[in-house]
């Protein structure tokens, strides 16, 4: 009577080719591999215009735009507004943030400027006035503040606000 | 009588990869992930910190200026020294809020560049600036309006992504 055989050796696998294979693009996605995430930011500087515009033309006034004069002092954030609506108007829109517990307040800052921007829908305009002391790394998270405002984060929505960010001195 | 069989003693010995394929797996897997290819390379300089800022605006071609806490350079190239958040060794005319030997380099560029008609996208050509995020505003200011005179007022400010 013929015997049952036992249930066959365990076959070992070769790894050496993909160990190769491992070694091998290992190395290559690590000089690849970006461990940093780098982007930018517009800004300008205010420039001198060549040629006025015909003196005859009447321009057409822009309610629903203001420009925003941002300035960064070491007491805090001063808002002031241009546009074609009446003094008043634009004095309202103007105000002080100090600073909270030493440091700048960008959340009130954000707040501030969806508010103005909420209200005057054209705005896309803020000059920012740092003065000479300010880190450039106030004068970013100004310009975060001001530009944008993050609605989901993980979704990555974002709401634009004064995208155009004009950089200048105190005179 | 049948002698005594003597076994062999030795036994080869396999080494266990299972746990190196597992760490080689999960690296590989993670760097693929990170692998990114970018147009436009841009050298960082180690000798500053970028601020960290929510933009998310990609890198482009543009004339790299760099102001460390102790150098400013064009390109790679040191123009000037700074010192204490100021510019020094170099010729600055205050009036003008102008770095000279900056000035005449980026004036150098931009006639090249509206004879040669070298950018390459056709787009005006900006400045790529990345300053260390504790330089204060007064050299900030400095370095962008020279730039501003010599023809290049539009600024892309480097940052990292938050």
């Amino acid at each position: 009577m013929p015997s049952k055989r036992g249930g066959e050796a365990p076959v070992d696998l070769n790894m050496v080719p993909i160990m190769n294979l491992f070694l091998a693009m290992i190395p290559f996605l690590l000089m690849c591999a970006a461990f940093f995430q780098v982007s930018v930011i517009n800004a300008s500087v205010p420039a001198l215009s060549e040629g006025g515009d015909d003196p005859n033309d009447v321009p057409k006034k822009e309610l629903q735009k203001v420009t925003i004069n941002l300035q960064i002092t070491k007491d805090g954030f001063m808002l002031s507004a241009v546009g074609d609506q009446p003094e008043d108007e634009l004095q309202k829109v103007g105000g002080k943030i100090p600073l909270k517990k030493k440091e700048y307040d960008f959340d009130k800052l954000a707040e501030r400027m969806k508010s103005i921007h909420d209200k005057y829908k054209k705005s896309d305009t803020v000059i920012i006035l740092p003065e000479k002391e300010i880190l450039y790394d106030t004068i970013i998270k100004t310009m975060d503040a001001s530009r944008e405002r993050i609605i989901d984060k993980r979704m990555d929505t974002r709401e634009h606000l004064f995208t155009n960010a004009v950089v200048s001195a105190i005179l | 009588m049948a002698g005594k069989v003597k076994r062999s003693t030795e036994s080869t010995m396999n080494l266990n990869l299972t746990s190196m394929m597992d760490m080689f797996t999960i690296i590989l897997v993670f760097l693929i992930f990170s692998f990114s290819s970018q147009d436009q390379n841009l050298k960082l300089d180690p000798d500053l910190s970028l601020p960290e800022s929510t933009a998310a605006i990609e890198f482009k071609w543009a004339i790299n200026v760099n102001l460390t806490p102790t150098e400013l350079r064009v390109e790679g190239n040191t123009i000037a020294k700074v010192k204490s958040g100021k510019i020094a060794g170099v010729k600055v005319d205050k009036d003008k809020k102008r770095v000279i030997p900056l000035f005449n380099l980026l004036k150098k560029y931009k006639d090249i560049e509206s004879r040669e008609k070298v950018n390459p996208t056709g787009d005006e050509t900006v400045i790529s600036f990345q300053a260390d995020k504790n330089q204060p505003f007064e050299v900030v200011d400095l370095v962008m309006k020279t730039a501003a005179q010599a023809g290049y007022p539009n600024f892309r400010f480097v940052v990292l992504k938050k």
